[in-house]
Order: structure tokens, then C-alpha cells, then sequence
């Protein structure tokens, strides 16, 4: 009895050694990169086509991946039956030949190439051109405010109403920027070393047709370009909170199909507002 | 009339004559060959053999001599039913190697060794089997079969005819009918795993209908039936038509376990059911997940087996009394899973007998009771609770830190341990309301209100309460130390099942059986894991933070089924039946205490008939079970037909070859949320024709078997085909501005496929198996991609060894698990994008989806138990059981966790549990 117990337990120390032996044949369980290329393509309404492609940094340092991989691509683009081919510029940049290629809008564009063995794909259609883009006013007077502050309540003007034609509830981008050489800022705070403010801003896609720009937004005096691009839901995706947190991880918005980034196509209308004091 | 006078007579003889053939006059040699030819001994006898005859002369007033010494040494331990009391001596007399003589001048019976002649008479044997003719031939013969011990009956046991191919299984009731049964002096060949084998002689005096077989279990004293045909040390039994494997309870103690002797781990030691998952219970059988596996207990379905995070199943094992695991291509009586079917038969409770029991480990304490209520009435219950043992403290800490924002290896990281973010003049304070305990309970209730009706009322109820919140009170913070304020984190987990069947059963004829089960199933799991917090301001405001998650699943399933067989001859026969149920299945899932990312109700029917049929061919080489089932859907309005077709062919008495092919759909899922930072989760939904399909696979299922009494090689390979698998995830923004996440829902197909390999030695001291498994799962989901990915279950190769040697009274075990690493999905690099506005946008990308492996998982596990000595009547008096899981402390790793702060990523390994020693104390009375 004793002597079979023992041999039990003998058996029993064998097999663990083996077996720990067996673990010490580590396999490689480094994360497997999934190198895909990144795609990043405005196509606005009368123009050429510019792409630019990248990829994206694997988290492990020690990857290496060759950048020449991007500039040895065959990307075409194809729309109303034809092929296009974009020529390679260098650093991953592609451009539209003198073939003809010009973005009209109605039309529906395909981005295709082979990317590691795997056929890339992107499609958009161009938008028309924002219809009925109008201001109520051309010119607002916003006091300065200074640190630290001084005099009594300031009077601020009543927010600029843009308005524009969206029956179909598309999505609408607002991009605000300042044209001035070296404006003037309205919130002075250069006592306090502050950065200054960026002299471009933006309002969140919108499905709607009418935003009120309160004169708190702006950040400098001077003429501003309020650019109306009507948008894609793909590009409007971009602007959605990434969500990127402890709590839950999501994956980039995008319409590359086997890749990352934004193949989109964009048309806009242009208005101008002048801030003063 | 006969059976009073000889317990009259026998009471004298106990009384009055303390000595064998003591009493003087006995009867004479005729009245004694009468008695040998009529008398039919019926109780249990036990002790030495001297006793045991003294017993039988009490009862016959026949006097029994022998040798004292062979009388003191020798023991018997039976339970004749139905058997003369010359069929009596003739069996105990061949297994003990002795010979009986009638000694006609002294009107006694001389027992003797075999070999030794020197009778005291010198006269011949008058000792007669049956020789005579049959007296009926191609009758057929219907009875039960029961345990001889407890009285309970044995489901699932075979029934063959001797030298004939033909034979039965008796079904969840014990219950079997033969049909053409040659001879009523044909030999019976009677096994049950976990039971001596045995051959059964029939004669023409037995009963033809509701005839009693009782069984022993194996490694008790008792003698058989007529011989023992083979030891049924197994622990578990692939059965003949392929795909399908038997588990008995009893057997459980032998293996080594962690805590809990559990039945659904032990599954896990099987070919084709995964075992490298130490978080859940659940079966992964044969690239199918946990919720395509159909659980039956005593006929209710239960949703959701796990205890404590899964470590191990709600199914106390002292409750159980049989399981059946198909593991693909089951026949057409269950439905609604796509992948396998596990069907648990719980105790019925001791039919002969008041008794109870109970185990303590270092986790648990367990304990039953059962009995008769009269002669018709048998009950059982049941009750497991956990104590906080060392063993609970491991298991609940180790697992406990996957609730947390974080492990601690990543609050290390992160410097968030201690004071530190909340550091101030008043210092925190930590208060921790850790509580967690799990509890179950089981009781059965059955009456066997006639021979031909059976009721049983069956209950269950098993609850998991997981408690990890802790507060912390920062008291006064900041400048001048006038704010203060704290944080509660609240990291419940409450998940359960209560579940409840009351059963008809009846013999309407012995040609047709039928069941009819109404049940109720309830499935509630509630997870809270928010932090709420406060900050009162120097002005006295105070301020609510709140964040987190919160998630809800209720499951409500009430059926009703019936289910009938018909031997239409005997190469025929039928089963159909029809089964209707009511979901009702509601989940919520909301994020920071306002927003609802899903909150769903559901409700629906679900009817199905089904008819098959079980053919015989080839003279009975070939059996085929072409079968249909017919389901209707409410929620979709369809009607689903799942076409089956089961065959066996026997080659020769060892070799077996079997197929299947058949269809079938399932309607409620548990759908897999993805959380790449975290771990996935999963929930129940019932299917629409929307977000949600119902969902369907194909089963091919090829496969051959070479079979000794000894030895068992097997090969068997499937392929199964998915349509309709449903995937959750919040990973991807569909448009933007999204608020209803109720589209998030994504299906597509899937397959899995692969071949099993096993060589089992089923008896003699050393019993064991090896199992090789090589499976491929693979899913296609539009929204990851166009191609085929590893599903989360897939596995590609899995090896496990299972040894049980027994000794004396000492059961020692070994298991090995080798299993290819599972596929994982990992944060692994970022871009930027340009915008139109200038600005540039920073994404964390991910891996291919599961597209990298987790380190293979191998453990070594080993168990040595002593059994106390048997009871007179073979029953268990208890042991003491000791198991190390994981003896080599394998670091396995469950999921890498990931934290993402400020753009960094932080992985963390989150292992399975090391080296584990556990205790298991059992108690049977």
C-alpha cells in the first residue's frame, strides 16, 4: 500500500517536472501588430485629388516598418466608369495625374489599392454645394476684457444667426477662422503667459439649418471666414467623443474598408464677419 | 400468506436459537428440495456467511453446516429479488467458490469449498439449475432498474440480450422494455456506470413485466446477480451511438477538485469540451460556446452554472444522480441550442432508508438528507453554503480584482493606491464592506403513486452574492482644509437561478412511456459597479459624482413538454412529443447612473413537435434515427424545421462506426458583449427578426470506435456550420450623434470544426483516459472584417490525461490539461488624423479582431482520498480527500486588462488561480 502511494507521488513529481519543463517553452505571446495603412482624403468640389497615406504607430517600440512601403502603392480612383491613377509624391502623398480627374459633385468615388496582400477600399459621393448660406449680420462690436478685470457689466451683442437650406437633414460643419495677419485678441490675458487661443474654431456637425454664434466665441477682432461644409456621415463620425478611457476602448470611425482614416468628399460655401471693439 | 409464516418462523429462530443448526427437527429433505425450488428469498442479506445462513434458516427452517471457521471468514452482502432460494445458494456458492449439498439422511444442506470431497455423506448434489424448456419465447419483457442499496432507479442503463445483438436503455425513469426477447431462459447483460455489470438468467417463473433488476455499486462486497461480467470503474462512458458520453456523480470523488467536487468541471476532462477556462462552469463544447449548450435539470433549463465567477457550477454533486452529455448531432426530442445538450437527472432520494450526509472543505460546507415517506414517497434535499475558508478567501480575491477599475498591478502603475490622489490634512479613511458568499439548494420530491404513474416535484435554487464595494472618507481636504467629502465604491455582482419541475410519468403500456413536465426557470444576474461620491464646498453646497456601470439580466422561461416512446416493434421505435415555452427575458445595460446604452424586454413562444424514429436494420448491425423537428417562433412569425438523421453500424462486436447530420436553431442567446479593456461579458436576449436573428448551425459528425470490456479507442470528427451568430459591442460609433446603442448588435456565420481522439481504459486498478482534441472556431462578422477570425472559444489543440488508481481504500487521481492559448483582441498602436478645422484627432487602434493568442494554458492536477470502511450494506461511510490544483503552480493567464491613460496603454496579465492545496471532509450516514 505505502509503496504504491509512494509510487504515486513519484509518478506525480515526474509529471510536474515535465510539465515544467513544457512551460518554460514559452511561447512568443507579444501582441500581433495589424499593420494597416491609415488613409487621409478630402475631395472637394472642383479640385484634384490629394491622398495622404500613413500608417499606424504599433505600440510596440521595436517594430520596425518600412515608411518606403507607402510610396510604392498603386492607388486609383475610380468614378462614372473610369480608373484614375494617383502618382506617388513622396512620404506617402499621392495626387491626381493630368488625366482629367476633377471632383464634381454628384459623383461617387472609389479609393482602391492593395496594401500588404489586402485590397484597400473607400467610397463617398460628393455633396452639393450648401444652398441659402446666409447671416442676419456682417459685423459685430464685442468689448476687450482684460486680466485682472475692470469697469462694470460689459454689454455683449446678440448672437450672429447663419441659416442655409438642409431638407434632408445632411450633416453640416461650421468652421470659424480669423483672416487677420496679427489680430487683436479680445480676452487679453498676456499678463498671464497664457498660450493664445487658436484662431480657428469650430461648432460641432449638426444635422440642423441654423446656428447662433455667440460673440463669446470669438477670440480675436478682425475679419473671419465662416466656412459651411456640407459633410458626409463618415466625416461627421470623426467629431463623435472616442470614447478612449479606462472604461471602455472604441474603435477609430472610419469608411476605409481593410484600413484606417477618412476618405470623404466636402463641399462648402464661404461667409465673412467682422468682430470689432 | 407464505412470505408472514416464514418471518413468524424466523422471528422464533432469532429468538429462540442463537446457534446455527441448533434447532432441533428442521424439516425434512423433500420439503427442503420444495423450499429450494419455491422459496424466494427476499431482503437484504448481509454479514458473515454463518449469519447470513442462519437468517435463511430462520426464515426456510432448513438447517445449514459447514465448516465455522469457512462460515466466520466468509461474508455475504445481497439482495435477491425474484429468485428461488436454489438460484440464491447457486450464486452466492459460485462466487464464493463453494458448493451447497443437500445431506438428504440429516435433512441439512452441506456447504463445502470447491474441490474438497470429503462430504460428510458422500452423497450427490441435488443441486439443479433451471434446465427446463422455455416456457415463452419472443415476449417481450419490461422492467426497472434500480440501485439495490438506496432503491433508486438507474437511468440510461443498458439492457442486452446474451449473444444477441438486441438490447435497451432504460430510460430517465429506470424504466426499459425488451422487445422479442428470445427465450425466458435468455441471459441479461445489465450495466450502469458506476455499477458491477451483471448477468441476469431469466427463467420462467420471473416476472415478464415490472420486473425489478437492482444493481451494487462498484467496489461493494455484495454478490451479483449471477456473475460479474466486469468492474464499471469508469468514470465516465462514451456510449455506443457516438457523440453522447454518461457521467455518474459517484464517481466525482475520485478526481481531484478545488473545493467543490463538481460534475460540469469533470465535463471538462472530456474530449471535445474545453477545459482551459477556469472562469466559468459553462461547457465549451466542440467550438461552441457556454449558451449553445442546453442544460437540463430534471427536465427545467438552466441558464447560467456558475458559482463564484465560475469556478465552479451550481450543481451540488450529492443531488445528482445521472448526466448525459451529447456533444453534437442529438436527437430530436431537445431542441432550441445549437451546439450540445447536458441532461442531469437529480436523486430521487433513498427509497429503503433514512439517510444523510455532508462534505466540508476549505470552501464550502454541504449537506443532505433523504428518505422514504411511506412506500410510495421518496424525498431528497440538499443545501451548499460557502464559508470563508482560506480557499473561499483565494478564489474570491483572486477574482475579484477583474470587478476593479484596474488591477493592482495597474494601481501600482498609476500610483492610485494609498492616500496619494486624495492625500490632505485629514487623511482618508478606508472602509470595506466586503461580503460574498454563494449558497444552493436541491430537494426532490417523487411519489410513485402506482407501478405504471410517477410524480416528482423538483426544485433548485442557487445564488451568488459578490460584495466587493468599499468607501473611502477623505475627511477635510484642501486649502485650509475646508472641503470634505468621499467616495463609495459599489462593486456588486448578485447572479442566480431558481428553477423548478413537476413531472408525470407514465407506463401507459410497456410498449409506450411518456412524460409530461411543466417547469419553471429563472435566470437574474445584477451587476452594480459605480462609484458614487461627494464634495461638500466651503459654502456648504454639496455636490453627487457618479460614474460606472450598471447591468441587469432577467431570464423567465416557463415550459411545458411532453414527451412519449413507442416501441412500434422490435425494430421500431418512436418518440414524439411537443414542448411549448414562454420567455420572458428583459436586460439593461446603463452607463454612468443616467445614460440607458440598452434596455430591452422581450417576451415570446416558443412551440415545437418533434417525431423520430429509431430503425434497426441488418439484422440489427445498423440502427438509424431519422427524425424532424418543427418549431414556430412568435417573435419572428416563422416556423423552423430541423431535419435529423443519427446511424450506428455495428462492424463487429468491438467495432462501431456512427454518423449524424441534422439542423438546428436556437432562439435565445447569450450574447457576448465586448469589452477589450476589461474582459468580455455576456447576456441573455431572445432573438427577432431585427438586430437579433435566430440563429442555426448544421452538424456533421463522422466518427468509429474499437471497444474491449478493457479498452476504449475512439476517433470522431464534426463540422459545424453557424449561421446567425449575434456579437455586442460598443466598440463602434454607427453615425454620428448616436444615443440608442439597440443597433450595435452584430451577426453573421461561423464554423467550427475538428477531430477527437480518446483511448480510455475503463476497469482494473488503473482506469484513466488520454484525449486529443484539434478544433478550429471561427467567426465572420461584417463589422470586423470580411474574413473569418477565431472565435473567443476557438482552441486549436488540447491534450488531457485523466489517471485513477485505487487502492484498498485510497482513490488516487491525476489529471494533466494542456490547451493551445485562446485569441484575444489588444490595443496595439495609434494615428492621427488632420481635420478639415485644422486640429488633429489622436485614435487608439486595435489588433485584427482576437488576433492574438494568450500563452498556452497547461496545469497539473492531483487528488488522493481515503475512504472509510464501507457499511455492512457496501455505502460509503465517508472520506477524507486532499487536492492540489495546479501542483506545479502554473501562472495561466485568464485576460490581459488593459488601462488607458492619456494616450499610454497598460497591460496587466490577470492569471487563473496557482498552486491550490484543498481539503474535503465527507461525512455519509
Amino acid at each position: 500500500m505505502k509503496t504504491a502511494i509512494f509510487q504515486y507521488i513519484k509518478s506525480c513529481m515526474a509529471m510536474a517536472l515535465l510539465s515544467i519543463s513544457l512551460a518554460s517553452c514559452e511561447d512568443n505571446t507579444g501582441i500581433e501588430f495589424n499593420d494597416v495603412p491609415v488613409v487621409e482624403g478630402y475631395l472637394f468640389e472642383g479640385n484634384s485629388v490629394e491622398i495622404q497615406l500613413t500608417r499606424k504607430s504599433p505600440f510596440d517600440t521595436e517594430l520596425n516598418l518600412d515608411p518606403a512601403d507607402l510610396d510604392a502603392l498603386n492607388l486609383n480612383i475610380k468614378s462614372g466608369g473610369k480608373s484614375y491613377a494617383l502618382l506617388p509624391q513622396g512620404d506617402g502623398l499621392y495626387r491626381s495625374g493630368k488625366d482629367g480627374l476633377t471632383v464634381q459633385a454628384g459623383q461617387t468615388y472609389q479609393l482602391e489599392f492593395e496594401f500588404k496582400g489586402k485590397p484597400v477600399s473607400a467610397e463617398t459621393t460628393v455633396l452639393a454645394k450648401p444652398l441659402g448660406f446666409t447671416q442676419d449680420v456682417t459685423s459685430i462690436s464685442v468689448p476687450q476684457i482684460s486680466f485682472p478685470p475692470s469697469g462694470g457689466m460689459r454689454n455683449f451683442p446678440d448672437p450672429v444667426k447663419f441659416n442655409w437650406s438642409n431638407a434632408d437633414q445632411s450633416y453640416y460643419l461650421l468652421v470659424v477662422e480669423n483672416t487677420e495677419t496679427d489680430p487683436d485678441p479680445i480676452f487679453d490675458f498676456s499678463g498671464l503667459g497664457i498660450t493664445p487661443p487658436p484662431r480657428l474654431f469650430r461648432v460641432e456637425p449638426t444635422q440642423n439649418n441654423t446656428y447662433e454664434l455667440r460673440s463669446q466665441q470669438f477670440q480675436y477682432y478682425g475679419q473671419h471666414r465662416i466656412i459651411l461644409y456640407h459633410i458626409n456621415a463618415e466625416y461627421a463620425l470623426l467629431y463623435q467623443d472616442s470614447g478612449d478611457n479606462s472604461l471602455n476602448l472604441k474603435s477609430p470611425p472610419t469608411n476605409v474598408k481593410n484600413g484606417l482614416g477618412i476618405f470623404t468628399a466636402i463641399s462648402s460655401d464661404t461667409l465673412y464677419l467682422n468682430v470689432t471693439q | 400468506m407464505n412470505r408472514k409464516f416464514t418471518w413468524i418462523i424466523s422471528f422464533f429462530f432469532f429468538v429462540g436459537s442463537p446457534y446455527l443448526c441448533a434447532q432441533s427437527g428442521g424439516v425434512d429433505s423433500t420439503s427442503i428440495v420444495q423450499l429450494l425450488r419455491a422459496y424466494k428469498p427476499d431482503r437484504f442479506y448481509q454479514g458473515t456467511l454463518g449469519e447470513v445462513l442462519k437468517q435463511l434458516q430462520g426464515e426456510t427452517g432448513i438447517r445449514f453446516e459447514g465448516n465455522p471457521k469457512l462460515f466466520s471468514s466468509t461474508r455475504i452482502e445481497d439482495r435477491p429479488f425474484s429468485q428461488t432460494l436454489e438460484e440464491v445458494l447457486n450464486r452466492w456458492c459460485k462466487r464464493l467458490q463453494l458448493n451447497w449439498q443437500l445431506d438428504g439422511k440429516n435433512n441439512t444442506i452441506n456447504i463445502i469449498r470447491r474441490g474438497d470431497n470429503n462430504l460428510r455423506n458422500g452423497l450427490p448434489s441435488t443441486a439443479v439449475k433451471y434446465q427446463g424448456p422455455a416456457k415463452s419465447n419472443n415476449f417481450t419483457l419490461s422492467g426497472v432498474v434500480k440501485d439495490a442499496s438506496s432503491g433508486e432507479s438507474l437511468p440510461f442503463a443498458s439492457i442486452l440480450i446474451k449473444k444477441n445483438a438486441t438490447g435497451a436503455s432504460s430510460n430517465g425513469d429506470g424504466y426499459f422494455t425488451l422487445l422479442k426477447v428470445p427465450s425466458d431462459t435468455s441471459t441479461l447483460i445489465i450495466s450502469y456506470l458506476g455499477y458491477q455489470s451483471l448477468e441476469l438468467q431469466l427463467n420462467p417463473d420471473l416476472p415478464k413485466s415490472n420486473l425489478i433488476i437492482e444493481l451494487f455499486a462498484e467496489g461493494s462486497l455484495q454478490l451479483d446477480e449471477v456473475t460479474i461480467t466486469a468492474e464499471s470503474e469508469a468514470l465516465m462512458r462514451p456510449k455506443e451511438s457516438g457523440s453522447v458520453v454518461q457521467l455518474t456523480p459517484k464517481q466525482l470523488a475520485k478526481l481531484p477538485n478545488v473545493g467543490e467536487r463538481d460534475i460540469m468541471r469533470s465535463l471538462q476532462l472530456l474530449p471535445g469540451v474545453s477545459a482551459a477556462n477556469e472562469s466559468t462552469s459553462g461547457l465549451f463544447v466542440r467550438g461552441g460556446t457556454p449558451d449553445q449548450n442546453l442544460i437540463l435539470y430534471d427536465g427545467f433549463t438552466v441558464y447560467h452554472v456558475d458559482h463564484l465567477y465560475g469556478f465552479f457550477s451550481a450543481f451540488n454533486y450529492n443531488a445528482l444522480k445521472d448526466l448525459q452529455l451529447y456533444k453534437g448531432g442529438f436527437e430530436s426530442r431537445f431542441g432550441g441550442r445549437l451546439s450540445s445538450v447536458t441532461e442531469i437527472t437529480g436523486k430521487e432520494g433513498n427509497a429503503k432508508r433514512f439517510s444523510g450526509g455532508g462534505d466540508l472543505s476549505l470552501l464550502s460546507a454541504n449537506a443532505y438528507v433523504e428518505g422514504p415517506i411511506g412506500k410510495k414517497i421518496t424525498f431528497l434535499a440538499t443545501g451548499r453554503r460557502s464559508w470563508k475558508g482560506p480557499l473561499y478567501n483565494q478564489i474570491f480575491n483572486r477574482f475579484k480584482g477583474e470587478e476593479e477599475n484596474g488591477g493592482p498591478g495597474l494601481g501600482r502603475q498609476l500610483g492610485g493606491g494609498g492616500g496619494g490622489p486624495f492625500g490632505g490634512s485629514g487623511g482618508p479613511s478606508f472602509n470595506s464592506t466586503v461580503s460574498s458568499y454563494f449558497y444552493d439548494l436541491n430537494g426532490k420530491l417523487t411519489w410513485r403513486a402506482s407501478k405504471a404513474d410517477i410524480f416528482s416535484l423538483s426544485f433548485f435554487n442557487g445564488t451568488d452574492y459578490l460584495d466587493n464595494s468599499t468607501s473611502i472618507d477623505f475627511g477635510a481636504f484642501g486649502g485650509g482644509g475646508n472641503r470634505s467629502g468621499g467616495i463609495s465604491n459599489t462593486d456588486l455582482t448578485n447572479y442566480g437561478n431558481i428553477g423548478s419541475s413537476l413531472k408525470w410519468s407514465r407506463r401507459f403500456s410497456p410498449k409506450l412511456y411518456g412524460n409530461t413536465l411543466l417547469s419553471f426557470s429563472n435566470y437574474y444576474s445584477d451587476r452594480d459597479r459605480t462609484n458614487q461620491g461627494t464634495i461638500t464646498n466651503p459654502d456648504g453646497e454639496e455636490r453627487e459624482i457618479r460614474n460606472g456601470l450598471i447591468e441587469t439580466n432577467n431570464v423567465k422561461d416557463w415550459s411545458l413538454r411532453s414527451d412519449f416512446t413507442y416501441d412500434l416493434d422490435d425494430r421500431n421505435t418512436l418518440a414524439f412529443g411537443l414542448a411549448l415555452t414562454y420567455y420572458d427575458i428583459a436586460y439593461s445595460f446603463s452607463q454612468n447612473d443616467t445614460i440607458s446604452v440598452l434596455d430591452r424586454v422581450d417576451q415570446g413562444v416558443l412551440g415545437a413537435l418533434y417525431l423520430q424514429d429509431k430503425i434497426s436494420l441488418l439484422d440489427k448491425k445498423l440502427d438509424l434515427t431519422p427524425g424532424i423537428r418543427a418549431s414556430y417562433f412568435e417573435p419572428t412569425g416563422k416556423t423552423y424545421f430541423e431535419p435529423r438523421l443519427n446511424a450506428t453500424y455495428r462492424l463487429t462486436s468491438r467495432v462501431r462506426l456512427n454518423a449524424a447530420v441534422g439542423k438546428y436553431y436556437q432562439f435565445a442567446n447569450r450574447v457576448v458583449r465586448e469589452d477589450l479593456l476589461s474582459g468580455s461579458r455576456d447576456f441573455w436576449i431572445l432573438s427577432n427578426d431585427q438586430n437579433v436573428p435566430v440563429s442555426s448551425a448544421w452538424h456533421y459528425i463522422l466518427g468509429a470506435a474499437y471497444e474491449t470490456p478493457k479498452y476504449l479507442f475512439s476517433a470522431e470528427t464534426y463540422y459545424k456550420k453557424l449561421n446567425g451568430i449575434s456579437e455586442y459591442s460598443l466598440r463602434y460609433s454607427l453615425r454620428p450623434g448616436q444615443i440608442s446603442y439597440e443597433e450595435n448588435f452584430y451577426s453573421g456565420q461561423g464554423f467550427s470544426r475538428g477531430i477527437e481522439l480518446l483511448a480510455q481504459k475503463k476497469s482494473g486498478k488503473y482506469t484513466g483516459w488520454v484525449s486529443y482534441t484539434l478544433g478550429q472556431a471561427r467567426n465572420q462578422i461584417n463589422i470586423y472584417g470580411d474574413d473569418y477570425f477565431p472565435a473567443n472559444q476557438d482552441v486549436s489543440h488540447e491534450f488531457k490525461a485523466v489517471g485513477i488508481r485505487k487502492i484498498g481504500r485510497w482513490d488516487l487521481s491525476a489529471t494533466w490539461i494542456y490547451a493551445t492559448g485562446r485569441p484575444y483582441t489588444a490595443p496595439d498602436g495609434g494615428y492621427s488624423i488632420t481635420l478639415l478645422d485644422g486640429t488633429e484627432e489622436d485614435y487608439i487602434t486595435t489588433s485584427a479582431k482576437n488576433g492574438n493568442r494568450l500563452p498556452d494554458y497547461h496545469r497539473f492536477d492531483v487528488g488522493i482520498t481515503c475512504n472509510f470502511n464501507p457499511r455492512n450494506d457496501g455505502n460509503e461511510r465517508g472520506s477524507v480527500g486532499l487536492s492540489i490544483f495546479n501542483l506545479y503552480g502554473r501562472k495561466n493567464v485568464w485576460y490581459k486588462e488593459y488601462q488607458i491613460d492619456e494616450g499610454e496603454v497598460f497591460e496587466v496579465d490577470k492569471n487563473y488561480l496557482g498552486f491550490t492545496p484543498n481539503l474535503t471532509f465527507t461525512l455519509k450516514l
